[in-house]
């Protein structure tokens, strides 16, 4: 391949990142409503949450859950199959920390590496 | 370091290789605030951001395909094409790669066995990503909320199976002491034939050989 044909497949590779680039902003611009709630959508979960939550007397005794008489009126509305939200989040949550201790270890055993094999073959 | 050079990587190949890897190491710092716990950012910044470059690392392979067909068919060729050889470095590696003797390596072609690996960990995750970041995006109001959550546990196990292969695969890349020119060939596509010899032999007599014809005919 010469020297300019290498360049015309750089141009064009920088070109179509470019182009994919703003594909992602018109992709992501066209679809804000799926990254975010809408503030007409956050109002009305916030009224939702409201209606429990600032009225102490309409609270569950334990009071960072809904009253669950109105349960299905306010959870429900978003979160449909609410059920099974607990073993979900629950196991995020240890996915999160096994990663943080996978990627530990696996720094600590490539520093290990490191150490033995520049004593044993030495870095030209 | 030797004058004569063998070429391995063409400059195509260099610059997906890099924009690829800044695409990862972008995507993992944005994705970070979403998956690790304690860290939160009052905006959708990260995750717009992190919507953008899934484009472009998710794209940058396509492209690619379209400009190197070839290459990339090679690619997935060679991450799947295992034989006795590998399955022999799979065991000799831990002894090598700690500083133990070079014979007991078997001779490998143009990737090695490590490096079949890496490649297979990316094709295979960038599906589950290409998956799992798809279903979050764009159906995320239309599953039920328990999916949408398994989904993202899914997300994130094929994250944390990439990130620890790319972690090696810096560390071999640019630490290792025995992986000298390893960078260098991401640099400029070039190795010197006594580090293609000793780390790629079966590649390295195929192209001399292609020479040795070239040069007879």
């Amino acid at each position: 391949m010469s020297k300019l044909t290498r360049w015309i497949d750089i141009k064009l590779l920088m070109a179509t990142i470019v182009i994919a680039a703003i594909a992602a902003v018109a992709i992501i611009y066209f679809s804000t409503d799926q990254i975010d709630l809408s503030s007409e959508e956050k109002s009305y979960i916030a009224d939702a949450c409201n209606s429990c939550h600032r009225h102490p007397e309409r609270m569950d005794h334990n009071a960072s859950k809904v009253h669950s008489i109105h349960m299905s009126a306010d959870c429900m509305t978003c979160h449909i199959g609410a059920d099974g939200l607990e073993t979900a989040d629950n196991a995020h949550d240890i996915i999160e920390w096994v990663g943080i201790g996978i990627a530990g270890a696996t720094v600590a055993g490539l520093g290990a590496n490191f150490l033995v094999a520049k004593r044993r073959i030495g870095i030209k | 370091m030797e004058e004569r050079t063998v070429d391995r990587y063409q400059k195509l190949t260099i610059w997906f290789h890099w924009v690829h890897a800044a695409a990862f190491v972008i995507l993992v710092l944005t994705g970070a605030v979403v998956f690790l716990p304690g860290i939160t950012v009052g905006s959708e910044g990260p995750g717009i951001v992190h919507r953008v470059v899934a484009v472009i690392f998710i794209g940058a392979p396509i492209v690619y395909c379209f400009f190197k067909t070839n290459r990339a068919l090679q690619f997935i060729k060679e991450s799947i094409t295992w034989n006795r050889d590998d399955f022999e470095w799979l065991k000799a590696a831990p002894s090598y790669y700690f500083g133990g003797p070079e014979e007991n390596m078997p001779p490998q072609g143009y990737i090695n066995t490590g490096q079949k690996m890496w490649q297979l960990v990316i094709l295979g995750t960038s599906l589950i990503f290409l998956i799992t970041g798809a279903i979050m995006w764009f159906f995320k109001h239309y599953i039920p909320l328990e999916a949408y959550q398994w989904t993202l546990f899914a997300h994130g196990i094929a994250f944390i199976l990439v990130f620890v292969m790319f972690l090696a695969h810096i560390y071999m890349g640019i630490l290792h002491p025995r992986m000298s020119e390893s960078l260098r060939s991401m640099k400029d596509g070039k190795i010197s034939p006594t580090y293609a010899r000793s780390h790629y032999c079966k590649w390295y007599d195929s192209i001399q050989k292609k020479e040795g014809r070239k040069t007879a005919t």
